[in-house]
């Protein structure tokens, strides 16, 4: 044993020697609690000590419930597991003020709680340092009585056992964040599971004659937003969209919930006022307090081409009409979980659908952030979809969900939607036997002379030339000379204002495809598009030469009354094999 | 459509992608024409073009006068087939330097 006499520089040398190796014990714990009865054993030894104990604190420190329990000790007397009010006693005193405590006779200190009398255990003098890091106290260390014919612990013991306390808070301190960041991964792992189950919920990918298309994207991981479409006996198809007040966990959990209902009862129930008032009954007795679901079921019949549904409290359905008209049908019953058992039946919306689009969603929707930061809202909403009218199902809802991604932020809400149409050119399938190569519409359309609308006119024309048999490159041809006149329209005839209208219709006469449009400019002089010669090499002019290169016709005729100009381009089909025999 | 600029050490090229039509041209042309500041062969590169109009093909040609004004090179790279097509049809194919 060494005796106190020993030199200072050995003494030194010693300590740090120690210091090193405990710092690497420390270092390598699993579990510091664990560790700490060796760790305490070899630095008693070093200091001559007869006892030494770790306090762990628990709780805030400015918790009046916090406490500081005794984790570890070596010594003649077990005080493992005793607790003591946070800021009581040396030990309390120590963490409280963050300070080393050096105490020669601790009957002198005012804060010196003994050891109960059964213990029997005396003691004399006493270190104590902090275990903190960055202002966050763990708990400290304590060493107790030193032995030999020195009784007194000196200023070197003192800086050992705050070095080792130094290296034990930081231990604890990655413990704990391990812990915490552990934790997170679990729960993370559980959301992401929870967000596969529900992605399972949803409908996959709907063919492109189907008359029921949606999506959902979610901001967060899970969702309390749900679609899904439900084929029914007779070609009828079913479909529901429902919004879970709240976010999150237990609102997706009752996605799911309304979801499995609306699968199970949706072949049973036809009628949609009443399969919504039956998937309402069994939501009551889910619904925490507080928590509601608005939801709109319906049943496409193609036969009748109609659509009926019933509204629980949701945002009201857009009808799309054609043009810019549209037509909102407010809900007429409360959302379900407002009215415990509420109805037996819910008010219900038949709608003649030929041709239209119904558009039902969330108000994540509306509710979406534009790239300049405001929301989209409704009106937003009606021009997008106006916007890309011409567009297959899919592919309208295709850009409506990249306009509500374009912002840099994040979604703040779910964003659902789900759109029934009826469309007599859209649906080849329908009334096969009335479909006769001879004079048919394809395309009617009145348009806002912008250039921003001859991405629209491209699309609504390759796809009437699709519909009318012809190969996409063909339409292609057509597109590029229908863009070419628009263009006129816009720049020559309204001078690129971005005012007036343009009406588009293309119509299949037996074997040409004519596509007129109307404008309400000026009437223009037939010689100003005729083009010029090609050698003339200069910019512009050029757009009158694809109208001619790309159609068999391109005619000015007399406009109807009231209007400035009726171009008409027309275009043979080219000559086709069977197009059943394809 | 999209508009991308690369400086390489012996030519500048503009990749232009997507649909020219006369909402985007503009766009091109600025770009076209800004980038013969540079004192290098000015080169575009039309592989993403999946759509061009008279006005993008306006574009090019006013690229291709502003080569011969300022005596700098100008070519188009890797024509597009829906490009290449509308070019044969202004019989521009056989004006611009085509690699």
């Amino acid at each position: 044993m060494t005796e106190r006499g020993e030199d200072k520089v050995l003494r030194r040398e010693r300590y740090l020697e120690l210091l090193a190796d405990l710092q690497d014990e420390i270092a390598s714990a699993q579990d510091i609690t664990h560790a700490a009865p060796g760790i305490l054993r070899r630095l008693a030894e070093a200091l001559q000590a007869e006892s030494a104990s770790l306090f762990l604190l628990e709780g805030e420190f400015s918790d009046p419930r916090a406490r500081l329990v005794c984790r570890a000790c070596v010594g003649p007397s077990d005080i493992t597991g005793l607790a003591v009010p946070a800021g009581s006693g040396i030990v309390g005193r120590t963490v409280a003020t963050n300070t080393a405590q050096l105490i020669a006779d601790v009957t002198r200190d005012p804060d010196f709680i003994p050891p109960q009398a059964t213990t029997g255990y005396v003691i004399r003098s006493l270190m104590c340092a902090p275990l903190s890091l960055r202002g966050q106290r763990f708990g400290a260390v304590e060493v107790m009585n030193r032995l030999g014919p020195d009784p007194k612990f000196d200023a070197h013991d003192l800086e050992l056992l705050e070095a080792l306390a130094t290296t034990a808070a930081l231990a604890l301190s990655v413990a704990q964040l391990t812990e915490r960041l552990l934790a997170d991964a679990k729960v993370r792992r559980e959301l992401e599971l929870a967000s596969q189950v529900q992605r399972a919920l949803l409908p996959p990918p709907q063919p492109d004659a189907a008359p029921v298309h949606g999506f959902n994207i979610p901001a967060r991981l899970v969702s309390g937003d749900f679609y899904d479409i439900l084929p029914l006996r007779g070609g009828r198809t079913a479909f529901a969209l429902a919004d879970v007040s709240g976010k999150g966990m237990n609102a997706a959990l009752i996605m799911v919930k309304a979801a499995t209902l609306f699968r199970s009862l949706g072949r049973q129930i036809s009628d949609p006022g009443k399969l919504l008032a039956a998937i309402g009954r069994e939501l009551d007795e889910t619904l925490a307090m507080g928590m509601f679901v608005t939801m709109v079921v319906g049943v496409h019949d193609p036969a009748r081409h109609e659509v009926r549904f019933a509204n629980a409290g949701h945002q009201p359905p857009l009808l799309h009409e054609g043009g810019a008209r549209f037509t909102a049908y407010p809900a007429e019953d409360p959302p379900l979980g407002i009215v415990r058992h509420g109805k037996a039946r819910y008010h219900e919306t038949r709608i003649d659908l030929s041709n239209r689009s119904l558009y039902v969603f969330t108000d994540g929707c509306t509710e979406g952030l534009l790239p300049d930061g405001s929301r989209l809202g409704v009106e937003g909403l009606r021009k997008v979809l106006q916007q890309h009218a011409g567009e297959s199902a899919r592919e309208r809802l295709a850009a409506l969900a990249l306009t509500l991604q374009q912002s840099d932020q994040a979604l703040h809400d779910d964003v659902t939607m789900i759109v029934i149409e009826d469309r007599l050119a859209g649906a080849p399938q329908r009334q096969p036997e009335r479909r006769r190569p001879g004079r048919s519409v394809l395309v009617q359309q009145t348009l806002p002379a912008q250039i921003g609308q001859l991405k629209t006119v491209r699309r609504l024309v390759e796809a009437a030339a699709q519909q009318a048999g012809a190969a996409s490159e063909w339409g292609r041809d057509l597109a590029l000379a229908v863009d070419e006149a628009v263009q006129n329209i816009i720049r020559h005839g309204y001078g690129g204002d971005g005012k007036g209208e343009i009406q588009l219709r293309m119509k299949r006469l037996g074997d040409r495809i004519a596509v007129e449009l109307v404008d309400f400019a000026p009437a223009v002089k037939e010689d100003r598009v005729k083009g010029r010669r090609l050698e003339d090499l200069r910019p512009g002019g050029l757009g009158v030469h694809f109208m001619h290169a790309l159609t068999d016709k391109v005619q000015f005729l007399k406009p109807p009354s009231g209007a400035g100009n009726r171009l008409v381009l027309s275009k043979l089909l080219p000559k086709r094999r069977d197009p059943a025999r394809k | 459509m999209s508009v991308r600029v690369s400086e390489q050490t012996e030519a500048i090229t503009v990749f232009l992608a997507d649909e020219i039509d006369l909402e985007h041209s503009p766009e091109a042309r600025k770009a076209l024409l800004v980038a013969f500041d540079k004192k290098k062969p000015v080169i575009a590169d039309l592989q993403a073009v999946t759509y061009i109009d008279s006005s993008g093909v306006a574009s090019l040609v006013e690229a291709y006068q502003k080569a011969q004004q300022v005596k700098q090179s100008f070519a188009l790279a890797r024509v597009s087939e829906s490009a290449m097509k509308v070019l044969a049809l202004a019989r521009l194919d056989k004006v611009f330097t085509i690699r």
